[in-house]
Formats: C-alpha cells, structure tokens, sequence
C-alpha cells in the first residue's frame, strides 16, 4: 500500500484533486464554477452529491483525502499540520471514528448529517436555527442575482440538509510504518434514502483501499457516476406519501405479530393483484427499468435495482453486478431493529421516568447516549431508532407541532470528541428548552456534564441524571486551552498534591417514588416478560397507549383552545413519545368522533336493558357522530387515509376509562389482571372472528388486546342492529353475546332461562375450528316467546355457509322480530328511523372505505363474515331493492352492482335452498336435544 | 508480571481508584504500554484512532488508565480527557531525538493547564531498548522539570514497554505519591 504523500509545507488551501496528483477541477468538469447556493439546489436531483474518502495519516491524525466533485462549501480541507485552518477536520473526525484500529478487517459504518446555512452559503454540522444564527448575518441582505426568479430565492433560502453515510475499514498492512491502514469513503446525498447504497459502497471501500493513492480518486469518480446512474424516483414516490407509510408501518406491526395468519401485506403483493400496487403505490404497473433505463425489479415488498445502465472498466465487476433491495416501507429502512428492542426498551423505561419528573414549565433533555462495546453503525441504528420514537414530531410535519418546530430535536448518531466545543457553543447559543440525541463512543463524555442533561450507557445500562450528579471539585467548567507562565510559587504544597483535582460523586438517588404511567407500565411489563417481542409490538403497544391518553385528553374537557393539543399532551403526560400523526385537525376531530361513536356503542350494547328514552338519544347521538365522521372523510379524498390509519390502531377496550390517566399510579396493576376476559365483555369481543380468538398468539392476555385491530367495527357495527327493536339488547340481537355463550363464563347462563335450549340459541359449533369457517349468526324471523326479555326478541341464530357470496342473498326483509303488542310496535317505531338513519351512514362510511384499495384490502381481512353480510344485505335493502331509492344514494356504488346481479340471484336461490337444509338440520338437532 | 507485582503492592495500599492519563506524541509506545500493563502482552498493530481506556488493577488500588491518541491533530482533544484525571503519564521515544522539543513543548502546554495543576506526573522515558535511546537524567535534564514544576510532583522512568520494564515502577510511584481517599 502506497504510503501517504508528505505533509504540505505552505498554508494554501490545497484541492483535493491535487493532492492525489490527478487534474481534476469543478470547472472543467462542468463548464463553470457554480455558486454555492445554486450549486445546493441544483444537486437535489442526483443520488450523490459528494463522494468524500479519510484516512487516519500516522503523523497528522484523522485527514480528509479527497472530496469529489469539489470541497463541500464550508469544509474545505487541506494538509496542513494545523487543524485550525481547516474546515475538514470534524468531518474527518467522523469519518475515521474512535477506536476503528481495533476490529482491522470488519467495515463499521457512521451516519450524520450536514446543514446548509443560508447566512454563510456553507453547510453546517449543527442545524442553524433562529437562536443560533448570528442576528447581524441573519439580518444581512444577501445579494440576489438579478435574474434570480422569486421562486429560486424563495427555495435558496431554505435549509437543504445532506446525509451522509460513511464506511470505514482497518487493513492491516505491514509496509506501513503503524502496521496497518485505516481508510473510509462516504456517500453526501440529499436522500434520505441513501443509506439503501450500503452494500455498493463497500465493495467500493474494498476496491478503494487497494488501489494506489495515485489512482483511488479515479474510483471514487467512477462510484460517484455509478451511484447517480440509478433513478430512485419511484421508491422516493412511495416514500413520500407520509400516510400511505404510516398506514403501510400500522398494518405491518400487525402482520408481524398475526404471523399464524396469512401476511395482509404478502398478500399485496401477490402476483395476480399487482394492479392493487399500481393503485395503492399510484406508480406504473409495468416496472421493469427505471427512468434510466436501470433494471427494476419487484420483490414482494421489496423493489430491486439493478445498474444494468452503467458500465465502467475501472470498477470491479462485484461492483457493477451490485443489486439494491429497497424496502416499500419507510420504516425498514434502518434495517432489522428487532435486536435492539429490549435495549431501546430499557432505555425508554428510564428516560420516560427522567422526564415525567421534568417541571412543566421547563421540559427539556439533552441526551447523550455512549457505547464502546456495539460498533459505530450498531451505536448510530440505535440512536436514529431512538430518534425515531422521540422524535417522530420533527420528523412527520412542520405546520403541526409547534412545541417542537421551535425547538428542533438535534440528532447526532455519532460524534466525537473533537466535536466538543462545536456542540458547546451550539447548546450555549440555544434559549429555552433544548432536545438533543447524540451518540458517542467514549465515555469521557460523561464527564463532560455540562454537555448533558441525561447520559446512558447501553454498555452497563445506566442511567445519569445530570440532576443527580454534583461535581465536588469547584472547578468543574472547562477551561480554554492556553499557554500560561510556568513560573510557580516554589512551594510544595502538601495539600495541594493530595487534593483530588475532579472528583464526580453521584448521589443516591433520593427513594422518591414517582408514579409509573400507563406507557411506563406497559414497557416494564414487556421487558419483565422476556418474551423478545419485536418492534412492531412494542410501536403497536405505544401507538395505543398514545391514543387512549389522547382520547381522555380529548373528551375530559380539558383541551385549551390557545395551546395546541400536543403540547397539552405532552406537558401532562411528559412520555416523549408521541406519533403525531394522530395530532393533526383532522385526526383530532375523527380520533374524538370515533370515540363518541364508541362510547354509543359501548353504552347501548351493555347488559342493562335502557330506558326507551335513554336508547333513542343515545342512538341519535351515534347517528350524529356517525354524521361528523361521515363529512370529514367525505371533505377531502387523503382524510380516509387519516381514518384508515386511526382504525388500525384504535383501542377499542374501555378497560382504562376507569383510570385517570393524567395522574394514576400504575405501579400496582396488573394489566394481566385487567384485561382478563372474565373481567369485561365487550361487543368488539363479541364480534372478534372466533378463530383469530381463540388462537390468542400471545400468552399474555395484555398483549393480545393491545395488539388487535378492531377499530373498523366502530364503522360498521351499526349495519348490525335490528330495526324492529324494541330495547337496546334486542338492537344487538344478531350478536352472539360471547358471555351467554355455553362454553364460556357463567356470568351470562344465569340470564337464560333453564327450560331454553342452548342449542336453539346457538349453533352446535359456535366457534368454528382451524379450518378457518368463521361461523356467525344471521339474523332470522323466527319468534321466540319463551325466551328471557333480553334475548327474547332477537333473532335466532343459525348457522349459514362460509361464503359471504351466498351470505348476500339474504334478504334484509326477513330480518324482523315482530312486536307482540301495540306498545313495543310504538317502541319500533320510535326507534327504527333512527337505526335506518345509523345503519345507512354506516353504508356510506363502508363504501367511502372501499372506494380506496387499500381499503379494500383492511375490508376484506378485519370486516367479519356477519360483518360482510349485513353490509351486503344493507345496501341492498336501502340502496338497492326498493323501487324508489333514497336521496342519500350512494356515489358509484352501484356501477359494479348491475353486473353481478344476475350472478347475485343465482347465488341467491342456491342459498335459500342451502339454508332451507340448514334449518332441517338445526330443527332436528333442537328435537334431539329435547329428548336429551 | 502485573498481577504478581499489584500482589506485592496491594497490601501497601488502601482500596483506591484513580484516573491516570497518559499522554505523549504518536509512537511514543503509549498503547503498548497500556496493554503490557493490563494483558502483559504486546498490541500494537495500528496506530490509536481517538482513545483507549482500561483499567489496571493492583491490589486494592485501581487505575483507569486513559491512553489517547498523539497525533498532530488529535493533541488540541487532550484537554477534553483532563476533568477528574489525578495522575498524568507523558510517555516519551527516547530515541527520537528529533521530536524531544516538540514532546517538551506539548508537556508543558498540558501542566500549565490549570485542570492539571494538581497533578503528579510521571514521565516515562519510553524505547530504553533502542539503541541510541536517551538516558531518563537526560530526558530528565532537556524537559528541565526541576527548574519549572515547583508545586507538582513529577519523576522521570526510564521503560521499556516490549520488555515491561520501568512499568511497574512507574505506578508504584504514582501510588505512593498519590493521596489515598
């Protein structure tokens, strides 16, 4: 290996084509210096904009080798002895990271970011922010070219930010003076994708290292070519719909834990629904290339590239033969997470009670998080997964979330020691409160206390709270470095030399007990449980958690009107981790409504019979919520998506309504205990598909309730209600109360009368078995009498094919329990227009869901077969059948629905004659039992 | 060699901890030191990219020994390593001649520090090996120490890190002359 050229002498800045002796210049590369800031702009189109390569110089330390095409503005480097005059050098410092002699032969990556500071038309490491700008250069006019249009400057003077993913190596090389090399090449790109060029850029680090200096830029030229040869404008379309991924993340979590099932998203992308992609994705169905001409290829849920549009005679043929697996959802892009779960998980347990101690008026973290044992790509995966959970609010949206818009989060996943006094200066120039999330590798950082509020390490899983450590030595503030008089006082002072200099003592811990929330809880129970559950559990878990406080928030009244809801939130809950998604308007306003809706539901469907009066308002409430849902999503097409995402993950158990969860102390619960089925019932129990029921995946009953998804029945349980009702019981008639069940629970068989037979009640089979015939109850018009009041009226149950096809042949018309007297025909008559009214949003609400295709898809696996029945038979009753349709008809619905009517009537008298068996069955199963 | 001298020391000394700093230029020996010390074996394949630490432990007497980095640019970082450091180790080539002053330039812009006033420090005359190596009274007699240390202790070894010698006496020293908690 060719050693390094000698150290300059002079004081010029050197370019760094220079110094690998090759002619290379910005300006015969493209005709013309450009400026900065046009240049910025002009680079967001390419995969990379810089391609940098570091060495670790014996002599000199960490030094920046060469930046291609040109210096990035505001590191301009060079190889002077001095570091003063050099722009370069904390980039240097973060590409040759700390201790990389130590493991020669294994690559180790770093990730971090550059800022563009419109004040000095450089880029920046820090995030220049209106506490840290300079007040003289912000308010200095800057010369604007006059041709300029307003658009540009307008787009000039925003910050453009580069990512930066580095790749070092140690060769061990005998012909070097130290015994080995140390050298890293990193990719500069304004997408944040970049990270997806991993396996590309080390095998071009393994070609790099072994190529003579003379002729190592050559393969960076080629690298930085290869790399911008590829179009990457699909996967950025995919990504950029923030819903989509949301919803994409939602549906994941849940795929992930319902592994026994079939895999929701596997089943997208399945080759016989492609054209769902198309729709769903809104990306060409056809992808084989890229705009370049790149071979494109899709992979389940993964698009593959290929440079196939890319030749090169220098670069090795590994190299050009590399293919790019991008995952669709945004969320993978870090990679497999699952390792660091518990680890992140023993974190949050401590940060979350660090930061439910912090004073309101004054929230604030500075977070330093250290680790010498994991690598720098181990260090910086967990610091940008942490990230993610805190900080999720910077990420998502900059009009929403005024809290932390202010005060953005600042993320290092690593830095290192020369960053010091650059990070001082930042945090010293910041006012109010400060976020940051930095990652190092050297527990000297410790003792830096003034750089941090909070510091862990994941080595030892300690926690420091800087409110907890004291420094006992009086000079405990750093000092500038300089040079003094050596002349001292000649004097030995014994004291002197056995007083310790810095001495950092931690106190105790005062025995404080703080309350544990409701997130805290259920953290420490999953890490108690040792059950390794991956991400997507824990992220569901949080999610709920999120919306069950933000539901109390919402409906205790106490929401001011002059501060916004996340930063209420965040004051009284003080979790840190928050998915603002949920916070926008308009999933306030939906989160809130489909609460109310819940609380009808919920209310109407108790076991205590309601007064006459009590039913009908509640059911009039219901219709009105259902009408405020009902006109959000129908204001704007992207507000389904809102909904969608809130339905995947609304907690549809009302256990925690009991608790104030603004101030309860959970730390002598038991959430096992609270959400034992026999505890509660529940319609969304009740209604739950019995197979996935049964076959609870979990062992711990907690887990399972946070983890299903059952929000869409808050949709569509109204489609369910009995029109003919005269009390709120027989408005649920059609559904099997899962606590009369035989097989279950005592608590409801004492409400059935002895002489009934079980099996006239229920099927002989209510839950179906493995073969995944989920079995339910249609509704029929025969009359009971001898049935007790709370079942009496509604209607049998029996037992009706799988198929939700032969399901829609049902006539509604058949639904009717008859009123015996004059009263209860005045009671049907009070509440049925209302019912009709619930039922028909719940139509409209359904058909808005299947107008989308991913709707289509949530449809098809969380709607039940009694769910898909009485939609049908519901539409079709209101929308369809009757000779003069309603005003309120429904856009479109009916377009596919002349085309299978024919094949609708056939199906339909196949069925009658189906469920005409059924009932000889069923009747002769009640004789034999009878004679039992 | 480590354990069995720490055996012998151990009894002379309380239980203690302290944060020793070594500090010197590039391939002064330093990590190689560190290591002889607490593997008694030689590690040296690269050249320290940023820090070492490890602890060194004698019978009831602890060092957290912080090896750094002594390159050019790495130096102007050595004052971020000094809050809570109790003994200073400046480890010397002493064979090369060319970079004496330079070494004596760096140690004292870092005692003059005014977090490094309390110091004591030791000064290892590393390389004692090669042959042309200064003396330590020689490496003693350029840093001038006497004439400009009047309120620290300081003391000059000559080492040899391959072989381990001079080590242990280094840290008996700094033991001995250290203030026990």
């Amino acid at each position: 290996m060719a050693e390094l050229p000698t150290t300059p002498t002079d004081n010029e800045h050197a370019e760094p084509a220079d110094i690998s002796g090759v002619s290379l210049s910005w300006t015969s590369l493209n005709g013309a210096l450009e400026t900065p800031a046009s240049y910025s702009r002009s680079l967001r189109l390419d995969n990379a904009c810089f391609i940098l390569s570091a060495q670790f110089d014996n002599k000199l330390g960490p030094v920046i080798r060469h930046q291609y095409p040109k210096c990035i503005p505001g590191f301009k480097n060079h190889l002077c002895g001095t570091s003063d005059s050099d722009e370069s050098i904390n980039l240097a410092s973060l590409m040759i990271p700390n201790n990389v002699e130590l493991t020669p032969g294994k690559k180790d990556y770093t990730m971090f970011s550059l800022y563009y500071n419109n004040n000095t038309d450089k880029y920046e490491l820090f995030k220049p922010t209106s506490d840290t700008l300079n007040d003289n250069n912000y308010n200095t006019i800057r010369e604007v070219d006059e041709f300029e249009d307003a658009q540009e400057h307008h787009e000039s003077n925003h910050i453009d930010v580069l990512y930066i993913l580095n790749i070092v190596n140690t060769i061990i090389d005998k012909t070097n003076s130290r015994g080995a090399v140390i050298k890293s090449i990193a990719l500069v790109t304004p997408n944040k994708i970049g990270s997806i060029f991993r396996p590309l850029l080390s095998k071009v680090l393994d070609q790099y290292m072994k190529t003579p200096s003379t002729e190592s830029i050559e393969v960076l030229k080629e690298c930085f070519n290869m790399i911008n040869s590829l179009d990457l404008s699909i996967i950025n379309r995919i990504y950029s719909n923030k819903y989509l991924q949301k919803i994409l993340q939602s549906i994941n979590e849940e795929s992930n834990f319902n592994s026994t099932s079939n895999n929701l998203l596997d089943v997208w992308f399945d080759e016989k629904i492609k054209k769902l992609f198309k729709k769903i994705f809104k990306i060409p169905y056809n992808i084989e290339n890229d705009n370049f001409g790149n071979k494109v290829t899709l992979i389940n849920n993964y698009i593959q590239y290929s440079f196939t549009n890319f030749t090169s005679s220098l670069l090795d043929t590994d190299i050009l033969e590399t293919k790019l697996r991008v995952s669709l959802f945004e969320n993978e892009l870090l990679g497999s997470s699952t390792r660091f779960n518990t680890q992140i998980l023993n974190f949050l347990s401590k940060f979350i009670n660090y930061t439910s101690s912090l004073p309101t008026e004054n929230i604030t973290w500075r977070l330093v998080i250290n680790s010498t044992l994991y690598s720098k790509d181990e260090l910086c995966h967990f610091v940008l997964i942490l990230s993610n959970i805190l900080n999720s609010i910077f990420e998502f949206g900059k009009d929403m979330n005024r809290y932390y818009q202010r005060k953005p989060i600042l993320i290092f996943p690593y830095i290192d020691i020369s960053m010091i006094d650059s990070l001082r200066t930042y945090s010293s120039n910041l006012q109010g409160s400060k976020f940051f999330i930095i990652g190092v590798a050297n527990p000297i950082f410790q003792f830096q206390q003034n750089l941090w509020d909070c510091y862990y390490d994941i080595d030892t899983e300690t926690f420091y709270n800087a409110n907890e450590i004291v420094i006992k030595n009086k000079e405990k503030t750093e000092y500038p470095l300089f040079n003094k008089n050596l002349h001292r006082n000649g004097s030995l002072s014994i004291r002197k030399i056995f007083s310790k200099p810095g001495e950092i003592i931690i106190k105790t811990p005062k025995n404080v007990h703080s309350r544990v929330g409701l997130l805290q809880k259920c953290i420490q129970n999953i890490i108690a449980e040792e059950a390794n559950y991956d991400q997507g559990v824990t992220t569901k878990i949080f999610k709920k958690v999120n919306l069950l406080q933000l539901i109390q928030l919402l409906t205790a009244g106490k929401v001011k009107d002059d501060v916004s809801v996340l930063d209420q939130y965040l004051c009284i809950y003080k979790d840190a981790i928050i998915f603002p998604e949920f916070f926008d308007y308009t999933s306030l306003q939906m989160l809130k409504t489909l609460s109310n809706i819940h609380n009808c539901i919920e209310m109407l469907y108790q076991m205590e019979i309601l007064s006459e009066s009590t039913s009908t308002m509640t059911l009039k409430k219901l219709k009105h919520h259902q009408h405020i849902l009902f006109s959000l999503i129908a204001s704007n097409k992207n507000n389904m998506d809102s909904l969608i995402n809130i339905l995947l993950n609304y907690p549809t158990f009302k256990i925690f309504d009991n608790f104030d969860l603004q101030s309860y102390d959970f730390s002598n619960q038991n959430l096992e205990k609270l959400f034992d089925p026999s505890i509660k019932s529940s319609i969304f129990r009740d209604l739950s598909d019995n197979t996935t029921f049964q076959q609870q995946l979990y062992k711990k009953e907690w887990i399972n309730a946070f983890m299903k998804v059952d929000g869409f029945l808050l949709l569509t349980i109204p489609l369910l209600f009995e029109p003919s009702c005269t009390t709120n019981h027989d408005l649920f008639g059609n559904i099997p109360r899962f606590f009369l069940k035989p097989a279950s629970h005592g608590l409801g068989r004492s409400k059935l009368t002895r002489t009934i037979s079980l099996k006239r009640l229920f099927p002989l089979n209510p839950v179906s078995s493995n073969n995944g015939n989920s079995n339910f109850f249609a509704p029929s018009d025969h009359s009971i009498t001898e049935l007790p009041d709370n079942i009496r009226r509604s209607s049998l149950p029996m037992n009706l094919p799988h198929s939700s096809k032969s399901s829609t042949s049902l006539s509604t018309q058949s639904i009717k329990s008859v009123p015996e007297t004059s009263q209860e025909q005045d009671k049907v008559n009070s509440f049925k227009p209302v019912i009709e009214r619930c039922k028909k949003y719940s139509i409209k609400l359904v058909h808005y869901l299947l107008k989308r295709p991913l709707g289509q898809i949530l449809y098809s696996k969380f709607a039940t077969e009694q769910i898909k029945f009485a939609f049908e038979t519901s539409k079709k009753l209101y929308y369809d059948n009757t000779p003069n349709k309603p005003n309120d008809t429904l856009t479109k619905v009916d377009a596919s629905k002349n085309k299978d009517k024919d094949k609708t009537r056939s199906e339909l008298l196949k069925e009658i004659s189906i469920i005409g068996e059924r009932f000889k069955v069923t009747a002769a199963s009640n004789d034999t039992m009878n004679i039992l | 060699m480590g354990s069995s001298v720490s055996k012998a020391l151990g009894k002379l000394f309380g239980s203690r901890e302290m944060k020793i700093l070594m500090l010197g230029l590039d391939n002064a020996g330093k990590t190689t030191i560190l290591y002889k010390l607490k593997l008694n074996k030689i590690k040296t394949s690269a050249p320290t990219v940023g820090f070492n630490v490890e602890t060194v432990s004698f019978k009831n007497v602890k060092f957290n020994m912080w090896d750094v980095g002594g390159q050019e640019r790495l130096r102007p970082l050595w004052r971020h390593y000094f809050p809570g450091t109790t003994s200073l180790i400046f480890v010397i080539d002493s064979q090369d001649k060319d970079r004496l002053n330079e070494a004596k330039e760096e140690l004292y812009s870092i005692i003059s520090e005014k977090e490094m006033e309390n110091v004591v420090l030791l000064v290892w005359a590393n390389k004692q090996d090669l042959k042309g190596a200064l003396k330590p009274q020689e490496i003693s007699d350029f840093l001038e120490l006497g004439d400009n240390l009047k309120n620290q202790m300081w003391c000059v070894i000559g080492s040899n890190a391959l072989a381990g010698q001079g080590l242990v006496e280094g840290l008996s020293w700094i033991s001995t002359n250290t203030a026990k908690k």
